[in-house]
């Protein structure tokens, strides 16, 4: 390994029984996860706020001690707590844009770029040509002299992406770099990271709450919650096949519609649901409550026939329509119950309405008692 | 057996690894060794100091083996019976503690009620002149205490001891013994020196408090004077206590006044009879004494911080959208700036511009010409049988202004820096117990009253220590107790700004993969260029006024520009002793200028430095 620039190794990283505790009684806030990064993915760490997603970043960084388990990357054990080893975060060769930017303030913004090339000791020129490329990239040659108080929040986070980009780390690490940019910065910035990706062709980690930018910039998804692991997969896998209640829930732009089948009796939303999952080849007694997302829910008007496509339908009331801008939220009542429907179309639909409303079998969602995911064969 | 012990070994090669992998997580890099080097540094410095005194205190000196009937190092309660209930406790213990509790408490009384207005006067209404009066009430302590106990002399000394005319005397007066000297003087003279905490504790806590607080208060139907005594009096218990702890504390190690009008008429505190224990080579006496005043000093600073802490759920005054509403003063607009006026001329104006005119004047209070004169400033071949030139012209006088800088100097950048160093370990240990360690035992001299803490370095470093000769009489034993001493303020300075700076920066180089030093060179330090400046040259400033600590470690070939004047005073070149007191005020008014001026620090800040 000559230079750290241009040379790469192999740069996978796995997670195998990783636990940490912080300590003072406070639960797990990583449990037991196992995770398997293949070299050049753009995996995105997806979950509610103190979930345990910048504990994990921090643990493959090597800031944050493991309290059991061990990470990989590519063959070489930086963390091995029964092996005991540890590879100090200076000798990792990675790349972590902080969620505030971390950017050093007594620093110009060159001087910032330019640290991380000195403790790798490229020579002068090398270094001079490669802060012109990497701010040329970023577009911040303007700011070049200028200190990080000195230019806005969206530059900030340019220069904290050229510094790191600027030692071309073989594990690019980024904590919710997005969440302090208004939205249009916010859209040029997924832009700007997903062309960085294809360029590097390095392994990026990026962790955030916000399921858009999980869904819009990941090639794979890991959803966690409460230190757990709980779906790893593609963007679509994710919406369309949750794994369990909390994915469902946590997934989409508008909340599902759960419906519950083990409790309140005898409602008319659950007498429906109850016919519909006759018509599966499934045992109904396994399912303890069902998902509908509200852009799958067909809505008709009242006067339809009793099934569609040999599916039951379900009568409701619309309680109102909220235009959403193209699409229209309808928001429904069955016997006292609420449901919300997303719809692209509301010709002949208005509040007060008597309508039907049913969903194709492929979009139904069935969950067991232990809330995971029960397919439909 | 045979089954078991493949598992067995198992599992305890499983925890031994689970250890290596522990410790190596904690040495990847130097924090806790550096850690434990500064605990061990600063249990020699300070804590061993202190814990050898209180030692001192209950066993037998070397010169008491008759007396005490033991030999050396014998545990005893012969001092502590000594002090507190033989023929001769009146004299040393219970009349200096009494007058101590009756100075600090008038004090204490007066700086509060004549503090709290001010404060108020300058923070919350349309003072006429209110920002230059905020600078210029604060100007007594800018100046050493024992300055206001010379002008004092300069304008009501008495013939009781003799001396130079005083002014007054110079009217044809004759001011009474009770005005001159003693008591009334000092408890004048210490609540002047100490008014500026109030005003700018109070001030402070008055301007970040939200009127809206008042005004909702007025529009359930309270009345203004409700107000005051359910409300804002109340919400500003925390700055009073304060005020009032951190005055208290200052008059139980404040020698320098006492000194001066004090001791020339028998009149002791325990801070001046300490001082002639030490000074007569009493020990053990000494210790108890000073023990005495540690206790009381660490007393009132614990009770502070338990008030403090029960007063922290006030803590949400002036959140985002205060509004802070200046008070009209309508009618008493006049009353308040001639009151606020007068209290300007009366701790500042008068004291200062008197001391000054002494060193001009052949005899004070004389207004003639021929009676005005340089020579005390830059005269030669004076019939006087020492110090036959002016001050300026005075070899003594430039080598002890040399000696203040540099030591002083010395002490509060080794002071700064390592005050950042501590800052750094107490919030990146990941040894909870070093950096609990550190935190407390630096911030062990603030509960020592300066005198106290010298009466401590003198019976830990006065004889030799394992391969440490004796430093009785040395720069060293000044350097380190001025350094020792700045600890408190240079520690808490430096948690503060490593508390605010946040991790981060530090882990984004480590991620760069900087090491330990480059990052602490490259990253750390810089950052905290503006802490570090002001966490030296604030104690800088108040270490050059200093009397209380100096005062027992100095000799004549060590002088620091305040013992020198103290020593001047004792020989009775009073003139040349005001000089001195002007030089040091010149300094101190310098140094200020500059701290504001360099930024990012005001006096508030200092206090308590
Ligand atoms: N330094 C720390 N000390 C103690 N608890 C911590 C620390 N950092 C995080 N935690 C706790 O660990 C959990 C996970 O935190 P974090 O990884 O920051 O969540 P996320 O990044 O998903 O919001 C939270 O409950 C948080 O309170
Ligand atoms: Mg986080």
């Amino acid at each position: 390994m000559p230079t750290a620039l241009g040379v790469r190794e192999m740069s996978g990283v796995s997670i195998r029984n990783v636990t940490k505790n912080y300590g003072g009684g406070t639960p797990n806030a990583v449990a037991d996860l196992n995770l398997e990064i293949p070299e050049t993915e753009f995996l995105c760490l997806l979950g509610p706020s103190g979930c345990g997603k910048s504990t994990t970043l921090r643990m493959i960084a090597g800031l944050e001690n493991l309290s059991s388990g061990e990470i990989l990357i590519g063959d070489v054990t930086v963390d091995s707590v029964e092996k005991g080893v540890f590879v100090r975060p200076e000798d990792r060769n990675m790349g972590l844009v902080f969620q505030n930017y971390a950017l050093w303030p007594h620093m110009t913004v060159e001087q910032n770029i330019e640290f991380g090339l000195k403790i790798k000791k490229v020579p002068q020129a090398e270094r001079e040509k490669r802060i012109d490329e990497v701010s040329r990239t970023l577009g911040i040659e303007k700011y070049r002299k200028r200190y990080p108080s000195e230019v806005s929040g969206g530059q900030q986070q340019r220069v904290a992406l050229a510094r790191m980009i600027a030692v071309s780390p073989r594990i690019i690490l980024l904590d919710e770099p997005l969440s302090n940019l208004d939205a249009k910065l916010r859209l040029e910035m997924r832009a700007e990271l997903k062309r960085i990706h294809n360029e590097l062709g390095s392994t990026f980690i990026f962790v955030t709450h916000d399921q858009w930018e999980a869904m819009t910039l990941a090639t794979t998804i890991a959803v966690m919650n409460e230190g757990r692991l709980q779906q790893v997969g593609k963007p679509e896998d994710i919406y369309e096949r949750p794994a369990n209640r909390f994915v469902a829930e946590f997934v989409g732009t508008l909340p599902i519609n759960i419906i519950e089948m083990s409790s309140g009796h005898g409602n008319a939303l659950k007498t429906w649901m109850s016919a519909y999952l006759s018509f599966l080849p499934i045992d109904a007694s396994e399912i303890a409550s069902v998902g509908l997302r509200p852009r799958t829910l067909v809505i008709e008007p009242a006067g339809a026939d009793g099934t569609r496509n040999g599916m039951p339908r379900c009568a409701a009331t619309i309680l109102d329509i909220v235009p959403t801008g193209g699409s229209w939220i309808v928001e429904l009542d069955v016997g006292g119950d609420r449901l919300l429907g997303l719809s692209g179309n509301i010709d002949g639909l208005a509040a007060g309405n008597e309508v039907t409303f049913t969903v194709d079998r492929k979009h139904v969602h069935l969950f067991d008692s232990g809330s995971s995911r029960v397919n439909v064969v | 057996m045979t089954n078991q012990a493949p598992g067995h070994s198992q599992a305890t090669g499983l925890s031994i690894n689970r250890l290596r992998y522990r410790t190596r997580t904690c040495l990847s890099d130097p924090t806790i060794a550096f850690g434990i080097i500064l605990s061990l540094l600063f249990a020699y410095f300070i804590l061993s100091p202190v814990l050898m005194m209180l030692f001192d205190a209950i066993t037998i000196d070397f010169a008491d083996q008759a007396r005490a009937g033991g030999a050396e190092g014998i545990f005893t309660g012969y001092y502590l019976q000594r002090a507190l209930v033989s023929q001769i406790s009146r004299y040393i213990f219970w009349t200096p503690l009494l007058n101590t509790a009756i100075v600090s408490l008038c004090v204490i009384v007066i700086t509060l009620a004549l503090g709290s207005l001010l404060g108020w006067l300058v923070s919350r209404t349309d003072l006429l002149g209110k920002r230059w009066f905020s600078t210029a009430l604060v100007v007594p302590y800018m100046v050493p205490s024992w300055t206001f106990a010379l002008a004092w002399l300069a304008l009501f000394r008495n013939r009781k001891i003799g001396g130079l005319n005083s002014w007054v005397e110079s009217l044809g007066l004759n001011p009474p013994d009770w005005l001159s000297y003693g008591i009334v003087p000092i408890t004048i003279i210490l609540a002047l020196h100490y008014l500026p905490f109030v005003i700018l504790l109070v001030g402070n806590a008055l301007r970040q408090f939200d009127s809206q607080l008042e005004d909702s208060a007025r529009t359930l139907g309270a009345s203004p004077r409700v107000v005051a005594f359910r409300i804002v009096l109340p919400l500003l218990r925390p700055s009073i206590i304060s005020a009032a702890t951190l005055v208290f504390a200052k008059c139980l190690g404040d020698v320098g006044v006492t000194y001066i009008l004090g001791v020339p008429v028998k009149v002791d505190l325990l801070a001046t009879s300490l001082l002639r224990a030490i000074s007569t080579g009493q020990e053990g006496m000494s210790a108890v004494l000073a023990g005495a005043i540690v206790i009381f000093g660490a007393a009132s600073v614990l009770i502070d911080i338990r008030l403090l802490k029960t007063a922290q759920r006030y803590v949400t005054i002036g959140g985002k959208g205060a509004i802070h509403r200046t008070v009209r003063l309508g009618r008493w607009r006049w009353p308040a700036v001639i009151f606020t006026a007068s209290v300007v001329l009366i701790s500042a104006v008068v004291p200062l511009f008197a001391l000054f005119l002494t060193t001009v004047m052949q005899t004070p209070g004389v207004i003639t010409v021929e009676n005005f004169t340089l020579d005390f400033w830059i005269g030669h071949d004076l019939d006087t049988t020492a110090l036959r030139q002016g001050i300026l012209l005075t070899g003594e006088f430039w080598v002890a202004g040399w000696n203040t800088v540099w030591m002083v100097g010395t002490a509060s950048i080794a002071a700064g820096l390592l005050g950042l160093f501590v800052g750094y370990v107490v919030v990146r240990s990941p040894i909870a117990t070093v950096a609990a360690f550190l935190k407390q035992v630096t911030f062990l001299p603030y509960l020592v009253p300066g005198i106290a803490f010298a009466a401590a370095y003198l019976s830990m470093f006065a004889t030799p220590q394992g391969p440490i000769p004796s430093l009785y009489g040395t720069t060293a034993i000044l350097v380190l107790a001025l350094f020792a001493s700045q600890m408190p303020f240079a520690s808490r300075a430096g948690i503060a700004a490593m508390m605010q700076m946040g991790k981060e920066p530090e882990e984004a180089a480590k991620i760069a993969g900087a090491g330990w030093w480059r990052r602490v060179l490259s990253i750390v330090l810089p950052i905290h260029r503006g802490a570090l400046v002001s966490g030296i040259l604030l104690p800088f400033i108040s270490g050059i006024k200093g009397l209380s600590l100096v005062i027992l470690l100095a000799v004549p070939g060590t002088d620091l520009l305040t013992t020198y004047a103290v020593r001047l005073v004792d020989y009775g070149y009073t003139q040349a002793a005001n000089a001195v007191a002007i030089m040091i005020c010149v300094v101190a008014f310098i140094g200020t200028w500059a701290v504001q001026k360099i930024g990012r620090s005001n006096l508030a800040d200092g206090i308590g430095g």
